[in-house]
């Protein structure tokens, strides 16, 4: 049985539906992401799931046990927001305690749990540190360990990294995949980062306007979008229209650039270097193309100069209309 | 490159400090000055060195006025900010126009002057109109009297001053709150109910001690409340200070008063400003 499933779940608020029929099951251990824009719903899913709103329609099951008229408090969710939400008049330790300490455990399991939690996501002997003197990524820890003080059934996590610097985002990613994997606990984790979402997920939910576009692993996702919301969302895909036929996706490092040949022509408009990666845009009669190569592995051109594309048909998928 | 330093807008809060500086320092020192004057029922003093206003502050009349006027001032800010923050957190959750609707509310109230508050209250409590006959008409009070002057009149009108005050003070800091804090709390298991004792109350804890403080202090200086509500029992210093330099034509008493009250308050004020921090650290 799947540890976290969805039935049909509908939620709006006034004349805005924000969620359409939405039914997705997480296995037990798995770490699923719900990917998606600004407005597409993936956050009301999560709220959900925590029962800090109340669904329309559908059935949220957690273990078999239908959450509907389970109140928040009760539904044992460790929950991390975008904002991390620490108790700024409490201590590092003290936050981590609350909940255990709410639930009456004894002081001293309390403690041993606290130095347990602080040491799994390296902050261990800073427990009476308040968390106003703490940095971006000590205060992402905190906000993690405080969450799963309680041993969750679920762990949700709101786009907790929106707000730090690449490279202490990359390290909090790599936290949360260890501490997910070594725990064993079923995870839903929002994001509107693809990137993110293809480092963490054992599966990736695309959401759009409310609906599922797609549920896949990242590898799947990436070589095969299912919609063409979803290839452009994934990654630049270019998208060519057929006549008579489905709309024909190729990914940017698929194409081949060659000064003569067979196949579309067109000019270059720009290229740009970002490090390893050479990125071109290439101007075909009234669509722009993107092309992508490791640097140095192709032919080089010039700004302007004409050129053939080329691709392994193998490489390219149709898109449903 | 050389910074050019901006000395325009330091002037100003310089000049804007040195005006408030020289509005409280000059009027404080005239009254520390004066204090020490002999009382003259025919010119208010005559120019002296002498000890005995403040000498007349340790009779039990004067000692328990200074008491009462701690006491009330301290119960009214307490109740004030009791019922304002509940209120703002209130207010601060509904929607928009309800809540431009709050404030103006409370900037109106803030607009009426003390007066004509009083006044308002005085009919309110009044035998003849307001809330007794109100209760006899409900049935729950056979034989209605006029609840004013009275302690309780004394401090429904302290409170009802401050509550304006207090709640705007309040306002912007519960309005911009980060709400995910509240519901950190429910999904660790914290029952709605609870939220406001686990959560909302310790974090606001620095601000309502401040703004308790700061209306402890606006509350000792109420005069017309406690004249047109209190009983001669229930009022203030302040009243009393009045009554003796203006009423009794004794300055220097009038000033001696003044002066204790203010070593007095600057005292509870420092009392309280060195707990709460030491309970912070």
């Amino acid at each position: 049985m799947a540890a976290l499933t969805i039935n049909n779940l509908r939620k709006s608020f006034g004349t805005f539906a924000a969620l359409k029929d939405i039914s997705v099951a997480v296995e037990d251990g798995e770490f699923i992401c719900l990917l998606g824009g600004s407005g597409c719903g993936k956050t009301t899913l999560l709220r959900l799931i925590a029962g800090l709103e109340v669904h329309d329609e559908g059935d949220i099951l957690l273990g078999g046990r239908d959450l509907t008229e389970v109140p928040c408090h009760k539904r044992n969710i460790g929950m991390v927001f975008q904002s991390l939400a620490l108790f700024p008049h409490l201590s590092v330790g003290d936050n981590v305690a609350y909940g255990m300490r709410l639930r009456g455990m004894a002081a001293a399991t309390v403690t041993q749990e606290v130095t347990r939690l602080l040491d799994m996501v390296g902050l261990s002997g800073l427990d009476s540190r308040p968390v106003s003197a703490l940095s971006g990524g000590q205060r992402q820890r905190v906000a993690i360990a405080r969450a799963l003080a309680l041993k969750p059934e679920v762990f949700l996590m709101d786009e907790p990294f929106s707000a730090l610097d690449a490279a202490l985002r990359d390290q909090m990613q790599e936290e949360v995949k260890r501490i997910q994997r070594d725990l064993g606990i079923t995870t839903v984790f929002v994001t509107h980062d693809q990137r993110e979402a293809m480092a963490l997920a054992d599966r990736i939910v695309v959401m759009n306007g409310g609906k599922i576009e797609q549920a896949a692993s990242p590898e799947e996702l990436y070589a095969r979008p299912a919609t063409r919301f979803v290839a452009e969302f994934i990654g630049i895909n270019n998208i060519i229209a057929r006549n008579g036929q489905p709309p024909l996706a190729v990914r940017p490092e698929m194409i081949r650039l060659q000064a003569q040949g067979n196949g579309p022509s067109g000019q270059i408009l720009r290229q740009r270097r970002l490090g390893a990666l050479l990125e071109r845009e290439i101007r075909v009669g009234d669509q722009t193309f993107f092309q992508s190569e490791i640097a140095g592995t192709g032919a080089g051109f010039d700004d302007g100069q004409t050129v053939t594309l080329a691709w392994d048909d193998a490489q390219a998928w149709a898109l449903p209309q | 490159m050389m910074r050019t330093p901006t000395y325009g807008p330091r002037l100003i809060g310089g000049a804007a400090f040195g005006v408030m500086a020289i509005f409280f320092v000059i009027p404080l020192i005239f009254m520390i000055v004066v204090s020490f004057y002999q009382p003259d029922p025919m010119g208010f003093y005559k120019v002296d060195f002498v000890w005995e206003n403040y000498g007349k502050f340790f009779s039990s009349f004067y000692y328990t006025v200074s008491l009462r006027s701690l006491y009330s001032s301290a119960l009214g800010a307490v109740l004030v900010v009791a019922l304002a923050f509940p209120l703002v957190l209130f207010v601060s959750d509904l929607g928009r126009k309800w809540q431009l609707f709050w404030i103006i509310l409370l900037l109106s109230l803030m607009c009426l002057s003390e007066v004509i508050m009083g006044f308002a209250w005085l009919i309110l409590m009044s035998e003849s109109a307001g809330i007794p006959r109100l209760l006899e008409w409900v049935g729950l009070w056979d034989n209605p009297r006029s609840l004013s002057p009275s302690f309780g009149a004394m401090m429904i009108g302290l409170v009802f001053l401050g509550f304006s005050i207090v709640s705007l003070i309040l306002y912007p800091a519960v309005a911009r709150r980060d709400r995910s804090i509240e519901e950190a709390a429910i999904t660790l298991g914290t029952p709605p109910a609870m939220v406001f004792y686990k959560v909302l109350l310790p974090t606001f804890r620095t601000s309502l001690i401040s703004v308790t403080l700061t209306m402890f202090v606006y509350l000792l200086g109420v005069f017309v409340m406690p004249t047109m509500l209190g009983r001669p029992q229930d009022w203030t210093m302040t009243v009393i200070i009045s009554d003796k330099a203006l009423g009794d034509a004794n300055l220097p008493l009038g000033a001696a008063l003044a002066v204790v009250m203010l070593i007095v308050t600057v005292i509870v004020l420092i009392a309280s400003a060195l707990l709460t921090q030491r309970r912070t650290a």
